[in-house]
């Protein structure tokens, strides 16, 4: 008699709930070390004190720097507003109404995004 | 108007026997399911210790062994072929079930795990055997959803929360129910050529009873009001171990896992009255050892309860006093997990109920009213039979509890009633799907739903100067204390005599909620109407048989009388008058002897 | 002791909006919550509707809420609820037909709608005997086995009282009953079955269904295994 089961393979077609479910767990994951970055980098590193506007703006002027805070950006609210719509989920019921807003939160999070890129893109270094 | 159904067969219950009927019968037939409850509800999933095969998974064993067991332990009022033909049936039922996916407990080897039980033995050297297949302590339960599942995969049509209130008999052949919608209080004419009952038993009649609220013998009433006749209804099983003052049922296979009963003095009091097999001997032996313990003044405080003692230690020292092994020939001794595991279930209800461990404490446990061996006659394929000639009544039959073929006799053996349900579920089942298709469809009497609305109106018009709750408490207590496990001439007949006067005041009893709706005050009384003229057919049938015999146990007559009584009781119901008549036991192989353990 | 209890009561047939009854008892600490609803019905109004049949936890026809929680009143005993006040009202989440009964209909067709029963149409074994399984086998998905049905899981879930489409602890518990018994053979089916939005991604892992079960299944940890068996494509 076999005591250990091979595991049964099975195919599931992904399901979107499916996709943004798991999403949401291995973005609050990764979320922990990027924050957590952020601040041992600005906090630790660079030292609470150091942190003046003007290190503050030479900063984003790096290009470096602009990348990593958009991209934190847009995955960090992204994870927020996947949140806003479960939350809606339990209060809105028709399938339809639910799909707009649905796709209102979608634009939202790239238009705010989106507004953040380009002002994280417009900061000049400070000539001093 | 009431709404008309028609089909092929109906099934009235839908507990094993009723879901193995109609998962057969809608093989070929139109069948529907009419239940009083959700089906998952039904009885059937109280059932704990096990369904009895005789596999032979652990040891050796056979049908044969199992037949002549089953005989032995129905003390030879029960009808031999009919037995033969359950026993051998057994082993594929049970391998039916499986195949249907049920969960059984398995052997290291990836068989299905058997059990001892009381009664069960092999036959050449007198010593229980693992005959019992079973899942946990929930055996019941998990047929109870394995059929319910198979009958969502057959896609079987239920009604349910109807409660079927009369049947339907023109001609001299059935044909159809009527029933009462309880959601909307609409009534339903099901015409059919054949009609299946399996409605199961009556415990609620007495006070202690290990049996649910719907087991009013809803099925017994209604065709005994047509005219058929009740079968052996002095022979009702009253299980040893039951919680103490709630009747819970503790299932034997705590016996059966090495627990051991004790009376006040700290005996083992099985060892006076069976002494090879003693706390394994079979329901009847027990109870009536306990009431004689109780007699000589050994019962627990004087409040008429035992202890049953599973603690590890008490298992393990009687093992060895007993010489106890397993399978493979090692001691039997066991650790408090090993219980829990095997009977984790009986652990929930003790420490839910009582606040007791039973790995740590002994449970008190008392006589509960537990099974129906008598009910309605029929022969082994579920067909009803309606007088001493065994006369068929076309297109009725009858399985499971509420069924009397009979199997079980004087006293059913654990772990039989499953198989019971199983096998003439599944046999009631094809027999009446085949008379179905070659069968015309009956006519309908007049006003199919008269006698309904008759007794409905009744129950409506009268003064309300008796109350149901008053005349059920009435009726279970004088039922416990005179016909219960021990009987006598005098207590029999002031039970008749009580039983007629309640059944009088009873036609005083008014509903009072008019509505429609869910009105269980209404199917509630009408329950009552059930249980009362229940009870007066079983204390007729006890005063009338003068001897002691399985579970119809008397004080006066304390010997079996097998030149007399070795027949079965019949009783026919007419208005407040009960006639009784017998009919013989069928006895192919065995002749009957002195039945000890 | 003496207790004062208040009973849900609602008549389709008259009442407009529920209404609440209150009943001064004397009542044993060991008795029942449905003995009290059975003593309510013997001596004080006999028209109070309620579910039930076994009276000891194994039917499941008698869920309902008791001060606030869900419990099935043959399980739960006076002493259990440390208080005299008690409060007796229909599970939520389903349409109340009459005082404590609710409509169960909803709760079947999830149940239903995971196809729970066993599904295998491979060739029985040669011998006509059982299919063998290994105790560790049949221990996998032992624990989902005990559902009684009994809707006290599904009817304490948030998720389910804000949507009613959302299938519900119990369908999953009776899907995971068959999606890890090693003789089934139609877990994909069922995977597929529940991976979507009223499906299992509704479950929020709040947990009151493993604390409202009778049967102490774990069901928040059931419905996680099915989640991983749909993310990994793998049932072990």
């Amino acid at each position: 008699m076999t005591t250990t089961t091979q595991p049964e393979k099975v195919v599931v077609k992904k399901n979107f709930d499916q996709v943004a479910w798991t999403w949401m767990r291995y973005s609050a994951f990764l979320l922990i070390p990027l924050a957590w970055g952020h601040i041992i980098l600005q906090d630790v590193v660079v030292g609470v004190h150091n942190i003046t506007t003007d290190y503050a703006i030479n900063r984003m002027a790096n290009m470096g720097w602009k990348i990593y805070d958009i991209a934190l950006l847009g995955f960090a609210f992204a994870h927020g507003m996947n949140g806003v719509r479960q939350v809606f989920r339990d209060y809105i019921h028709k399938p339809e109404t639910f799909r707009l807003v649905s796709i209102i939160l979608l634009v939202v999070w790239f238009l705010i995004t989106l507004v953040g890129a380009i002002a994280l893109l417009a900061i000049q270094p400070v000539v001093s | 108007m009431a709404n008309v159904h028609e089909f092929d067969v109906v099934v009235v219950g839908g507990g094993g026997a009723g879901l193995m009927a109609a998962m057969n019968a809608s093989k070929t037939a139109r069948t529907a399911v009419i239940s009083k409850l959700y089906p998952v509800r039904s009885h059937t999933g109280a059932a704990q210790g096990g369904i009895g095969a005789a596999l032979g998974n652990i040891e050796e064993d056979n049908p044969d062994w199992h037949t002549f067991d089953t005989v032995k332990g129905s003390d030879y009022l029960g009808d031999q072929d009919a037995i033969e033909f359950m026993c051998r049936e057994a082993v594929d039922a049970v391998y039916d079930l499986e195949h249907m996916g049920l969960p059984f407990t398995r052997n290291p080897d990836g068989r299905i795990a058997q059990r001892p039980f009381g009664g069960h033995t092999n036959n050449v050297t007198g010593k229980p055997v693992r005959r019992s297949c079973y899942a946990a302590d929930r055996t019941g339960h998990m047929i109870l959803q394995t059929l319910y599942q198979q009958c969502i995969k057959n896609n079987i049509l239920f009604y349910d929360e109807f409660q079927v209130m009369d049947v339907l008999i023109v001609d001299g052949k059935a044909a159809g129910v009527v029933a009462v919608e309880l959601a909307t209080g609409e009534l339903h004419v099901f015409h059919s050529k054949a009609v299946i009952i399996a409605t199961g038993g009556h415990g609620r009649i007495w006070e202690i009873t290990s049996n649910a609220y719907a087991y009013t013998g809803d099925g017994c009433a209604v065709v005994a009001r047509r005219g058929i006749p009740l079968e052996d209804m002095e022979f009702f099983q009253f299980h040893p171990t039951g919680i103490f003052k709630l009747g819970i049922l503790i299932t034997e296979a705590v016996r059966g896992e090495g627990g051991i009963l004790f009376n006040a003095k700290g005996e083992r009091f099985m060892e006076k009255y069976a002494p090879r097999i003693k706390d394994l001997a079979s329901r009847d032996v027990i109870s009536r050892s306990m009431y004689l313990e109780t007699r000589a003044g050994n019962d627990v405080n004087k409040q008429r309860f035992f202890y049953l003692d599973v603690t590890p230690e008490i298992v393990n020292k009687y093992a060895e006093i007993d010489g106890r092994t397993r399978p493979d020939g090692t001691p039997y001794r066991v650790t408090a997990e090993e219980i829990m595991s095997k009977i984790p279930d009986i652990a929930d209800f003790c420490l839910t109920y009582l606040g007791v461990d039973p790995t740590r404490q002994p449970i008190p446990v008392q006589p509960t009213a537990h099974y129906a061996m008598g009910g309605i006659p029929t022969n082994k394929f579920g067909q009803v039979v309606i007088d001493e000639q065994n006369t068929v009544l076309p297109g009725l039959y009858a399985a499971g509890e509420v069924a009397c073929v009979s199997v079980h006799g004087a006293n059913r053996l654990g772990t039989n009633s499953l198989v019971d349900l199983v096998v003439f579920g599944k046999h009631s089942g094809l027999h009446a799907a085949e008379y179905a298709l070659g069968a015309d469809m009956p006519s309908l009497p007049d006003d199919p739903t008269g006698f309904m609305r008759e007794q409905i109106d009744r129950l409506r018009a009268a003064s309300g100067s008796e109350n149901v709750a008053t005349l059920a408490r009435e009726l279970k207590v004088e039922m416990f204390d005179n016909v219960g496990v021990f009987r006598t001439q005098a207590g029999l007949e002031q039970a008749v005599v009580k039983v007629q006067e309640l059944r009088e005041r009873f036609k005083q009893v008014k509903v009072t909620d008019t509505g429609k709706v869910f009105n269980m005050e209404m199917m509630q009384a009408w329950e009552l109407g059930n249980m009362l003229d229940l009870a007066l057919i079983t204390a007729q049938s006890a005063l009338a048989r003068t001897e002691s015999r399985g579970a119809h146990a008397r004080d006066d007559y304390p010997a079996r009388d097998d030149a007399n009584w070795l027949k079965h009781t019949l009783a026919w119901m007419n208005g407040d008058e009960i006639s009784l008549g017998y009919k013989p036991v069928v006895i192919t192989q065995y002749a009957p002897k002195e039945r000890t353990y | 002791m003496q207790i004062k209890l208040r009973v849900f009561r609602f008549d389709p047939e008259r009442d407009q909006k529920p209404r609440f009854d209150t009943f001064m008892m004397d009542v044993d600490p060991n008795d029942r919550v449905l003995d009290l609803l059975e003593y309510v019905k013997a001596d004080f109004d006999s028209t109070l509707a309620l579910r039930r049949s076994c009276a000891h936890g194994v039917c499941g026809s008698d869920a309902m809420r008791v001060n606030g929680r869900n419990y099935l009143a043959c399980k739960v005993l006076v002493k259990n609820l440390g208080t005299d006040q008690i409060t007796v009202e229909p599970i939520l989440g389903l349409k109340v037909i009459k005082d404590l009964i609710v409509d169960m209909k909803p709760f079947f067709d999830h149940y239903r709608s995971v196809l729970p029963y066993l599904i295998n149409d491979d060739p029985l074994p040669a011998d006509g005997k059982e299919r063998l399984q290994s105790p560790e086998q049949q221990l996998r998905f032992e624990d989902t086995t005990k559902c009684i049905l009994c809707a006290a899981c599904t009817t304490s879930c948030p998720s389910f009282w804000s949507d009613a489409n959302y299938v519900g602890p119990a369908a999953i518990v009776n899907a995971h009953r068959f999606i890890f018994d090693s003789r089934d053979k139609a877990g994909g089916k069922r995977l597929n079955i529940l991976n979507e939005q009223f499906g299992v991604w509704r479950c929020r892992t709040a947990f009151n269904c493993t604390e409202a079960c009778p049967r102490d299944i774990h069901i928040t940890q059931a419905i996680a295994e099915v989640k991983r068996a749909v993310n990994t494509g793998r049932i072990e």
